[in-house]
């Protein structure tokens, strides 16, 4: 499904974000990507929904050559390759109904879809009664619902969260990683870039260690820490 | 069929963000139709400068003597070649009776300066008028050697003051209207670039969700061209009656003439304040999106 070589990042002032990353990610898997800020995290997401080009390596994503797509193909491979950001990044002048119809808008997908999957993937993050209202009036825990719903509604191979978490406090935060798990239950291959200890704690999936960009622990049914709880 | 209902849902979509983003909105349009305003009253002050000129222009006349051996036939050969050029308004055959009762007429408080007149000394003459002086000079000196032409009397000094002025008027008429275009292209073009920088945000989430280039374009084009329209509708209601209010001044201060009210003057001031404000909201919205679709 995901699969990394070999892959580099040096930005233009020097920073070497990721170092010689070599990482495969199976089918319907949930992985956490941990590691404290700065240790490369996010650059590894930017390169995922190719935000960003590595400086060198290979990236393979739902048999894409995600280095090799021409910039016309590119809104096809993002459409595949859902994205829910920490602050949520919804549009503040659409309704919540609106913002998740824009996932199948933007794929040119028939009004008669929208009808009938709009409300399905509201009711599935049990935000229904919130249709019409404006993102902005909502909780951070309902506005990130809203974006899981907009990242979900198109059934897209891969999910990628970063710290999806982070501006909410831990009973929501044990919600939203309950959705994305129920999501990864579903079918999609879910990666959380998280520092969120708790969450991964709580778990117990696959858990990638970065430190200042190499990868450093890869294990399954990982905890947040090597070895202790 | 497809494109159109594409283009009309944009369109719709266009609307509804106009409206969500009022205030932008109403600040853009206010920037918009101030800045076409101006452009088109300049246009309109133009016009009638120009109008004051051309009607200062027609005030020169090319008078020919004629000898008075002159054959009629090629005197009126001569005026019908004039009148053939379109640059001629009209030819006036002056008899040397008629030259004498003018004379007289101008000396009517003092009759018996004329008294001792016994024979008409006066030559016949062909009256020329035309609005373009340059034309009149190059007649006066073509018409210097013809047979049947005795003098001519042109008023150089006016006809060259004419010239210089009107080269003048039309230079800085250009050269001011370019500037303030400019200016306005800048300022609108800077109004339309804000709108879409304060929705810089949400053009990279579209991007990111994958969205097509031109999916998040056509909304902001078209609200440009809508920012463009609106300006457009204002500036030409303003305009417009600017040029009626113009208009009676200028017969006022040139009554001897009647200037008419040029409504396809105005129509096509209209046309091009409406064909500019959405060449510009258009242009504005697709250079300023174009910024954003990098990522």
């Amino acid at each position: 499904m995901i699969f990394l070589h070999d892959v580099s990042k040096i930005y233009a002032n020097g920073i070497h974000a990721l170092k010689n990353i070599n990482l495969e990610i199976g089918q319907q898997e949930f992985v956490f990507l941990v590691g404290v800020s700065g240790a490369g995290k996010s650059t590894l997401v930017r390169l995922l929904i190719r935000e960003e080009l590595p400086t060198s390596g290979q990236i393979i994503v739902a048999g894409h050559n995600v280095l090799q797509l021409p910039k016309r193909r590119l809104p096809l491979y993002r459409r595949k390759v859902s994205m829910v950001f920490q602050d949520f990044r919804l549009l503040p002048n659409k309704t919540v109904a609106e913002n998740v119809a824009m996932a199948l808008r933007v794929a040119h997908r028939p009004q008669r879809e929208i009808d009938e999957f709009v409300p399905e993937t509201l009711a599935l993050v049990g935000l229904t009664q919130y249709a019409d209202t404006f993102p902005l009036t909502l909780s951070g825990g309902e506005q990130q619902r809203v974006a899981i719903a907009r990242a979900v509604i198109r059934n897209p191979e891969v999910l990628i969260a970063d710290e999806p978490t982070g501006n909410l406090d831990p009973e929501t935060s044990a919600e939203i990683l309950d959705l994305l798990m129920q999501i990864n239950g579903l079918g999609t291959t879910v990666i959380m870039a998280t520092h969120d200890k708790e969450m991964v704690n709580r778990a117990r999936r696959r858990v990638v260690e970065l430190v200042h960009g190499e990868i450093v622990r890869d294990e399954v049914g990982g905890m947040y820490h090597y070895g202790r709880s | 069929m497809a494109a159109l209902s594409y283009i009309a849902s944009m369109s719709g979509s266009a609307v509804v963000n106009a409206w969500r983003h009022r205030t932008m909105t109403v600040i853009t349009v206010l920037i918009v139709s101030l800045m076409m305003t101006t452009l088109g009253m300049f246009l309109v002050v133009e016009n009638a400068l120009s109008v004051m000129i051309a009607s200062l222009e027609e005030q020169v006349n090319l008078i020919i003597y004629l000898e008075d051996e002159a054959p009629p036939s090629d005197v009126l050969a001569l005026r019908q070649e004039l009148l053939d050029d379109a640059r001629t308004i009209s030819v006036e055959y002056v008899t040397k009776e008629q030259a004498l009762e003018r004379l007289r007429a101008s000396f009517q408080d003092e009759p018996d300066l004329l008294q001792p007149l016994l024979d008409n000394p006066l030559p016949a003459s062909l009256e020329v008028r035309s609005d373009d002086p340059e034309f009149l000079q190059s007649q006066a000196s073509a018409l210097l050697g013809n047979p049947i032409v005795e003098d001519i009397d042109l008023a150089q000094d006016v006809v060259d003051n004419l010239i210089r002025i009107s080269q003048v008027a039309t230079f800085l008429g250009y050269a001011l209207g370019a500037g303030l275009a400019l200016v306005a292209l800048f300022v609108i073009g800077s109004a339309i670039r804000l709108t879409v920088y304060a929705r810089r945000g949400e053009i990279e989430v579209l991007r990111l969700m994958g969205a097509s280039d031109h999916f998040i374009r056509w909304p902001f084009l078209l609200e440009g061209v809508f920012f463009g329209l609106i300006g457009a509708l204002v500036s030409s209601i303003l305009v417009g009656i600017a040029y009626i209010w113009v208009h009676e001044l200028l017969q006022q201060l040139i009554s001897f003439l009647p200037v008419s009210l040029d409504i396809t003057y105005l129509l096509r001031l209209i046309l091009i304040l409406a064909l500019f404000g959405i060449a510009i909201g258009g242009l504005g919205s697709y250079l300023s999106v174009r910024r954003f679709l990098t990522i």
